[in-house]
């Protein structure tokens, strides 16, 4: 066996480059992934988000050879694997449900890809318990699968896709089934191992938040492509589609028209508004244009307004939602509802808008953020 | 049983009774002193057992009747658990269709598939040979032993046979490491109904058996015609006891009362 003993979690992890081109999937009439691109670093840790039925796990599942896929290529390191069985392509997967065998405890199960490499006795040993305590679990060789909590598991299902030392490793929502706060550790620690290990990681997820928090970059799904792939602040704050931007974190949208864009600026009239706000230009909008504008509820600030240009809106309280370390205020406009979310004042000014009142919010022309609207 | 209606007690107790009394009629008659089956015995004696067990007309039908079940369940075993594998694995063409096929002997009346069996044995010239009638009893028990793989299979997580694949196991290694020891009570549980099956079916027996290949159901059948005595009680109470002290013992070696639940 040429993948021997000096590789694995002690050896330091393989890591390699992956490189999908224009990969296709279709289920009977149903095209799962229509032609996806992507190109993962050495070591890189990426997010596949985007909501159920976007093809995330249908991609995760052709680049560990679980899906044959109708098109396209998938290499690994330059060399191309579409056509390597599953059991050779080296890769560590941990799966939604853990997947840990139950008639095995977690000694034999961690040392299942050591067996199946033809590493034994004391050596594999040696690496099981390794990776037990890469993952913080030392002594629990002899427990079974079913004696342990969903967070154990987790842990034990990561330990055993890394003790082989994987080309690269892929998670299909591990963490979907734990409470939140244990989501939240296994995250931190996720991250800290993956960049320890150095791992190429690839992260199946329709979380945003944990796509945003973890991932070097996140490749945002939608209906068998991929709309955007991208550092996380850039994901949120530079979205390329109104999808994106719906998607990641929370949106105002208004539909309306561009009155005039150059040099970065852009002019547009919202609904029936006369008077016209300026917002960031999009190349792909044409003065005339029919379009889609959009900004966050946490860029809007209520009645202090800067020195750079900004929109100004004024509205009538509608509603008022506490959420705990901020407040999301809902107005009535001339430009349709706008949520407003501001971080909570405690007993310090804005404490004391209410419902019905009438105040003035503004954003700055940077976090107004256009898309070509339906053609009229 | 604490919280237990008193109703509800009385309807247990009264359904216990039912289900038991015949057996235990059986049971308590083997042990009489007397020349009749009579209830309650008339005396206590172990001389019907001892007449039994010395009898070669029972023995040798107990004994043929013990091979043939193991022998069924054997093959029935080696039939069925690969076709369940195949049915629920593979994307099958007329999957379903080769599922209702293969269940399909669970709905012939018995008596019915052994008269097709006889003229069939007969047309290929394998009259009333041992393997006739393991062909017959195969035919019984496949679908139990199918059936009960099947229920446990289809509720496998498939995913831990992924899981296997991923982690370098070449397809018969997946079957052999993860599949199988998942599916095992299924076909633990499958296992004991097969031999049940086999080992008290009369009807294809009847008609396939010889006087070399007699079972233990049809000697006792035919004993009966013209006997009336406890030694039939006696011969039954040591089929029943076989088949408890089987059960029990499977039971202290893979948990069979959690194999019953689980096959579906």
């Amino acid at each position: 066996m040429n993948m021997g003993s000096s590789e694995g979690v002690g050896g330091g992890v393989r890591n390699a480059n992956v490189e999908i081109r224009r990969l296709r999937r279709s289920f009977g009439a149903v095209d799962a992934l229509k032609g996806v691109d992507l190109t993962i670093a050495t070591g890189e840790f990426v997010a596949l988000l985007g909501p159920s039925g976007c093809g995330k796990t249908t991609l995760l599942r052709c680049i560990a050879g679980l899906v044959t896929p109708t098109g396209g290529e998938i290499l690994i390191d330059g060399q191309p694997i579409t056509g390597v069985p599953v059991h050779k392509r080296d890769l560590g997967m941990v799966f939604q449900s853990y997947a840990l065998f139950p008639h095995m405890d977690v000694g034999q199960n961690i040392g299942f890809g050591l067996k199946m490499r033809g590493v034994r006795g004391a050596e594999a040993g040696r690496r099981v318990e390794e990776a037990l305590g890469l993952v913080q679990m030392a002594g629990y060789e002899r427990r079974y699968p079913a004696q342990l909590s969903g967070g154990q598991q987790q842990r034990f299902a990561l330990a055993r896709a890394l003790v082989t030392g994987p080309k690269a490793l892929l998670l299909d929502e591990p963490f979907g089934a734990l409470d939140a706060k244990l989501r939240e550790s296994m995250q931190v620690e996720l991250r800290r191992l993956q960049r320890r290990l150095g791992v190429t990681t690839i992260f199946v997820t329709h979380d945003q938040q944990e796509a945003l928090s973890m991932a070097d970059r996140v490749a945002v799904m939608r209906a068998g492509t991929i709309e955007q792939c991208d550092e996380p602040s850039r994901i949120y704050d530079e979205p390329l589609t109104p999808f994106v931007a719906e998607f990641i974190g929370q949106a105002n949208r208004f539909e309306g028209r561009l009155a005039d864009g150059r040099d970065g600026r852009a002019v547009v009239v919202i609904g029936e508004r006369e008077d016209p706000l300026p917002a960031r230009n999009n190349p792909a909008c044409r003065a005339g244009d029919r379009i889609i504008a959009m900004v966050r509820p946490e860029r809007i600030r209520i009645g202090e307004r800067g020195l750079e240009p900004s929109a100004v809106v004024r509205g009538r309280i509608v509603d008022k939602v506490f959420v705990g370390e901020k407040i999301t205020i809902y107005l009535e406009t001339s430009a349709g509802t706008v949520a407003a979310a501001i971080a909570n004042p405690g007993r310090g000014p804005g404490a004391h808008f209410k419902v019905g009142d009438v105040i003035d919010v503004t954003w700055a022309a940077d976090d107004f953020v256009i898309f070509p609207g339906l053609p009229p | 049983m604490r919280h237990l209606h008193p109703a509800l007690w009385a309807y247990v107790a009264l359904l216990s009774l039912f289900l038991l009394a015949p057996i235990i009629v059986v049971i308590v008659a083997g042990f009489t002193a007397g020349d009749f089956i009579m209830f309650p015995p008339s005396g206590f004696s172990l001389k019907w057992f001892e007449k039994v067990l010395r009898d070669p007309d029972f023995i040798r039908p107990l004994w043929n009747s013990l091979r043939l079940g193991v022998a069924a369940t054997l093959v029935s075993t080696l039939l069925a658990v690969p076709a369940a594998i195949a049915l629920i694995r593979g994307a099958l063409p007329g999957r379903r269709a080769i599922e209702t096929f293969l269940l399909a002997p669970l709905t012939v009346p018995t008596i019915i598939l052994a008269v097709g069996l006889l003229f069939f044995a007969a047309r290929i010239g394998l009259t009333s040979s041992f393997a006739a009638l393991l062909a017959g009893h195969v035919v019984i028990t496949v679908p139990y032993m199918l059936r009960t793989v099947l229920g446990v299979y289809a509720g496998m997580n498939r995913e831990v046979e992924e899981a296997a694949q991923v982690l370098g196991a070449r397809p018969w290694q997946v079957t052999w490491l993860v599949t199988l020891p998942e599916i095992r009570p299924g076909v633990i549980a499958g296992a004991i109904f097969s031999f049940l099956m086999s080992f008290d079916e009369v009807a294809v027996a009847l008609l396939l058996t010889n006087s070399d290949t007699t079972t233990l159901p049809v000697s006792i059948l035919s004993y009966l015609v013209y006997n009336y005595d406890p030694a039939v009680a006696a011969i039954s109470t040591i089929q029943i006891a076989i088949v408890v002290v089987a059960l029990v013992l499977l039971e202290r070696l893979f948990g069979v009362k959690n194999l019953m639940f689980a096959s579906r």
